[in-house]
């Protein structure tokens, strides 16, 4: 079974977007980047973008992510927050530490992209 | 194969396939994101035709009400006609049956009703050609203000001294006729449960359609708690409500009115902040339903300072005004 289907498929994005998304409009270091945003839009795209670390089908590239985040000038202390509240929100939601691994390594790779490197 | 009509072009697409895969290999391009039925990027409206149940699975009772379903998760079984979402387009003629002024600068505007709808949810409206300086290709979103089960459509309308439409619709004679294009938004009354606690909240003009939220609540016999919180910035903002005595009488609704600034009455409503209000008022909106109107800048503010304290995005809904 893959990760996606393993931590309940497209009911476990609904379920984890409303925490997450809570979490990081109340985390001082990255809130700011939310604050002019329109709050579906932005559910929307933390929908897209938990389904591509929960190992979910998804279209995300490298230069979407590139793109999304360019000129935002994010260090590796605002990746950390993601990560954090990502993880955060898994926990409460009881999935298991080796999947938490599992979606710390998938939300990972793209940080090349976020942070511009 | 299967009969698809999708914005008046038809298809004959395979058996089984998927709708947005299918129709993008005819050469019809959807915006589209996760193609997991999980963005909601991919919607279309279907007119005709069953929908899949996991095309619309996640979706609110009012996105399935109107026919949505996410393309990339709809699986093709029979015959469908579809669209690109779309508001309801045509506009009907209505005429003006009373207008008068309520308090300050909002006037009152009773019209014909076209259309059926929920309370909370809202028109454009469209003056005449036949009317004497008529801005005729300026359409302007109004709350209806009247019950569903009322014969007539009416408005509250705040006036703006350089709003073009406010100052039109203010003068128009009784008996003119008004284009009206809707209903439109899904700022109405849909709570989970009857039990469910909601804070209905407004300020300005936004006060009418809350009202009429709160009645359609006790009508449907709700019974969980209604926290309702009107504000103003003056003392003049807050004008008479048809019904308020009625809502304000059930036993399950506790209403609240908020002043920024004390004027002469302060006996019947309360000075400071509306959103500290509603701090203290419900500290946590875990499980509630939040029903916001009025300026966008107060919709915005308030609905995020919900879904902080607790309130799920699908459970929180809002019409946000534009002076014009």
């Amino acid at each position: 079974m893959s990760l996606f289907e393993r931590i309940g498929g497209a009911a476990a994005v609904d379920a984890a977007v409303d925490i997450f998304y809570r979490k990081v409009l109340s985390d001082d270091r990255i809130s700011q980047f939310f604050e002019s945003v329109d709050m579906e839009q932005q559910a929307a795209k933390q929908k897209a973008f938990l389904t591509m670390v929960f190992g979910g089908p998804n279209h995300y590239s490298g230069q979407d992510m590139r793109k999304a985040h360019a000129g935002m000038h994010l260090t590796q202390m605002h990746f950390n927050a993601v990560i954090e509240n990502l993880a955060e929100t898994l926990k409460e939601l009881g999935v298991a530490p080796g999947e938490i691994t599992e979606i710390a390594a998938l939300a990972g790779s793209v940080k090349a992209d976020v942070l511009n490197q | 194969m299967v009969e698809v009509e999708f914005n008046q072009q038809l298809y004959e697409l395979e058996d089984g396939a998927n709708l947005l895969t299918a129709l993008e290999q005819q050469g019809v391009k959807l915006p589209n994101s996760c193609r997991a039925g999980v963005c909601q990027a991919c919607l279309v409206q279907v007119i005709e035709g069953a929908i899949p149940h996991r095309a619309q699975e996640g979706l609110t009772t009012h996105q399935k009400a109107q026919g949505l379903a996410m393309a990339c998760v709809c699986s093709l079984t029979g015959a469908l006609r579809a669209q690109t979402p779309q508001e309801p387009a045509e506009r009907f003629v209505s005429e003006i049956l009373q207008r008068r002024w309520l308090k300050g600068d909002i006037v009152q505007l009773c019209i014909n009703k076209p259309f059926e709808y929920q309370a909370g949810q809202y028109a454009r409206l469209f003056s005449h050609p036949t009317n004497p300086g008529a801005p005729t290709e300026l359409g302007r979103c109004y709350s209806m203000a009247s019950l569903p089960d009322e014969t007539h459509l009416e408005f509250h309308i705040r006036v703006i001294p350089s709003g073009l439409m406010s100052t039109h619709l203010a003068q128009l004679p009784l008996g003119a006729k008004l284009l009206v294009q809707g209903p439109m938004g899904n700022c109405f009354y849909q709570a989970r449960s009857l039990d469910q606690p909601l804070l209905l909240a407004a300020i300005g003009t936004g006060m009418a359609p809350i009202l009429g939220v709160a009645r359609s609540a006790l009508r449907a016999g709700h019974r969980g708690p209604i926290y309702c919180v009107m504000g103003a910035k003056e003392e003049t903002g807050l004008y008479p409500l048809p019904g308020l005595h009625q809502v304000a009488a059930a036993p399950n609704v506790s209403l609240f009115y908020i002043v920024q600034q004390a004027g002469t009455y302060s006996d019947t409503y309360e000075i400071g902040d509306i959103y500290a209000k509603i701090r203290t008022l419900v500290p946590s909106m875990k499980g509630m339903q939040a029903y916001v109107c009025g300026a966008p800048s107060f919709v915005k503010k308030l609905k995020k300072q919900c879904f902080l304290a607790g309130a799920n995005l699908k459970d929180i809904f809002s019409d946000a005004f534009l002076p014009s």
